[in-house]
């Protein structure tokens, strides 16, 4: 037990509220990602001044070019921009679909994790944990309970003993708000906002170093996805894992993340702390978007 | 159509074309493939070996691939043995015992310890086998991982992996949904604690007998033209949950005929009584029983 002295509150305001900015957990450097043959001038073609991110030269798309940032340790990171503008492509490389064309990703003490020895799919669960927009096109299991979609993880990292397991997915499934009597139904039966609550829950089960959420409240009423805002909230600040979310809701964005990167032409033009970003855009790209939301 | 002047058996085809009939109804090669093959299979547990499945005067699913590795491996002073469901008798049995002891001018033989190989179909004999015996299984779908990946190249990046999360996740979700396994037979095995197996389709209570056997097995698929074996002395581990071991199937009785409690056995009617009972599966070790009480 502890007793109360002097230096409680002192120790709390250390832990919590350090003045100096977390230390990085990911740090991505330089990830350029390009679709089709490529040439020599592809970079000077395309981009802000181009206003195209497809090269007339050779007709390849950058999707991305040299993006870099730092997430750290219970950090959110906003990704935002308008379609085409390379979110799901950088995202994709970040969850080791894609290797990139350049670039490195380092999490923890792991090195580049694009040049990993270890299988990609491995890495994708235990290490990169991404919650898709649409559960079931991607990644998970339909057909399977939602527990076991849970489970998944778990089993992976070699867990071997059924009740351990049963004891913790079903706990975080209550947990996330769906009702015990549901957890052995296919995941296929729930509906859109109860399957992101799985996902999160799969997210939970074995707290990843780098969470990844695609757009995860599009597309779902407003009700629910106040509600699911409040649990990817909760999700994020117990997890301890660097979070990047890509959303083009910048609503979303700015009640999630505490920075954020716009993307424009597969360029990152602007990044920096989200109020900042939101209340005083510098890019005209970035004063377009944000004056453009609706409110 | 047949004319008089066709020949009509393998051995008048081969009298015909001046050659000497085939010995074990294959030709060399295939022969020299397929023990090829098996060679390769023991060297590796529990690992799939392609090899060059024939054409066989079977459907293929019907026991075409144990059948061309009992041919393969056949010879002259070999005794065989053929069941299918634990029954020597039943017609397919009984077709490619006839098969194997005519083209290999072996002789044939019911009794499970008379013989020295023994091929068969969704059962092991009762009674062990012995060093010097051999054990040939017929398997329909050699894969494992057959119902829980999309297709044979995941499958493969799973086998390559070692990375057997899919049959475990399967083998959760039955045990959180059903409780209890999925698979009444072929239920899958760790060989050497490292490569998942089908062990092709014998009960659970045969799947728990398959560790640290004497003899070799040996497994053919001709459908899928795949080979797999167990050397001597193999671990052979069902999967399972530390805390939810595999359980063997419970009959509801004693054998009718025999009144063993240790075999497995099967709901019989016929056999001279009214209602359904229970009857040993192994017809022979059945009827060892009953003469040694008589």
């Amino acid at each position: 037990m502890m007793t109360a002295n002097a230096f409680d509150g002192l120790a709390d305001w250390t832990d919590g509220e350090s003045l100096l900015p977390p230390p990085p957990l990911v740090s991505v450097r330089g990830v350029s990602h390009r679709f089709g043959p490529g040439c020599d001038r592809c970079v000077e073609l395309t981009g802000e001044e181009a206003g195209t991110n497809r090269c007339h030269a050779c007709g390849s798309v950058v999707a991305v070019h040299d993006a870099s940032f730092e997430v750290g340790s219970r950090e959110v990171l906003g990704v935002v921009g308008e379609s085409g503008s390379g979110k799901t492509t950088l995202l994709r490389c970040l969850h080791l679909d894609l290797v990139p064309d350049a670039g490195s990703m380092v999490v923890g003490q792991q090195e580049n994790m694009f040049q990993a020895t270890a299988a990609h799919r491995e890495l994708r669960r235990s290490t990169v944990v991404m919650v898709h927009q649409n559960a079931l096109a991607a990644g998970l299991y339909p057909r399977l309970a939602a527990e076991s979609n849970v489970a998944e993880r778990l089993l992976g990292g070699g867990a071997r003993a059924f009740t351990g397991i049963h004891a913790r997915a079903t706990e975080l499934l209550s947990e996330l708000g769906l009702q015990p009597e549901r957890h052995t139904d296919a995941l296929m039966t729930f509906s859109g906002g109860m399957q992101q609550r799985v996902q999160l829950a799969r997210a939970l089960v074995d707290p990843p170093q780098l969470l990844l959420l695609d757009e995860p409240t599009t597309g779902l009423d407003p009700s629910v996805q106040a509600d699911l805002l409040d649990v990817v909230q909760r999700v994020t600040e117990t997890l301890g894992s660097a979070t990047v979310i890509v959303s083009h809701d910048l609503a979303v964005v700015r009640i999630l993340a505490s920075r954020i990167v716009v993307l424009h032409h597969g360029r990152i033009v602007e990044q920096g702390v989200s109020e900042q970003i939101l209340e005083d855009p510098q890019h005209p790209y970035t004063q377009l978007l944000v004056s453009s939301r609706l409110t | 159509m047949s004319t008089p002047n066709q020949p009509q058996t393998v051995a008048g085809l081969a009298a015909a074309h001046g050659k000497p009939e085939a010995y074990a109804y294959l030709d060399e090669d295939t022969k020299r493939n397929v023990r090829r093959a098996i060679l390769k299979a023991l060297a590796i547990p529990g690992w799939q070996v392609p090899f060059a499945s024939r054409e066989m005067p079977v459907a293929r699913g019907w026991g075409s691939g144990g059948l061309q590795v009992t041919l393969s491996v056949v010879g002259p002073t070999d005794i065989v043995k053929v069941i299918d469901q634990g029954d020597d008798f039943s017609v397919n049995a009984v077709g490619m015992r006839n098969l194997i002891s005519a083209s290999a001018q072996c002789e044939a033989t019911t009794s499970t310890p008379a013989a020295t190989i023994i091929q068969s179909r969704h059962r092991i004999p009762d009674t062990d086998l012995r060093a010097d015996q051999l054990l040939v299984l017929q398997v329909p779908h050699p894969e494992p991982l057959r119902r829980v990946v999309p297709d044979d190249v995941a499958a493969l990046a799973c086998h390559a992996e070692r990375d057997y999360t899919p049959a475990w996740l399967d083998l959760y979700d039955a045990q959180a949904r059903l409780g209890g396994p999925r698979t009444g037979a072929d239920h899958p095995v760790l060989v050497a604690g490292a490569r998942l197996m089908s062990p092709s389709p014998i009960p659970r209570h045969d799947v728990m007998r398959l560790n640290q056997r004497a003899h070799p097995i040996l497994l053919g698929a001709g459908r899928r033209a795949r080979l797999t074996a167990l050397p001597p002395y193999t671990s052979v581990e069902p999967l399972a949950f530390d805390d939810r071991p595999l359980e063997p199937e419970r009959p509801d009785g004693p054998c009718h005929r025999c009144g063993s409690s240790t075999s497995y056995r099967v709901p019989t009617d016929g056999a001279g009584v009214a209602a359904l009972v229970w009857c040993c599966s192994d017809v022979d070790a059945c009827g060892a029983r009953v003469g040694a009480a008589e």
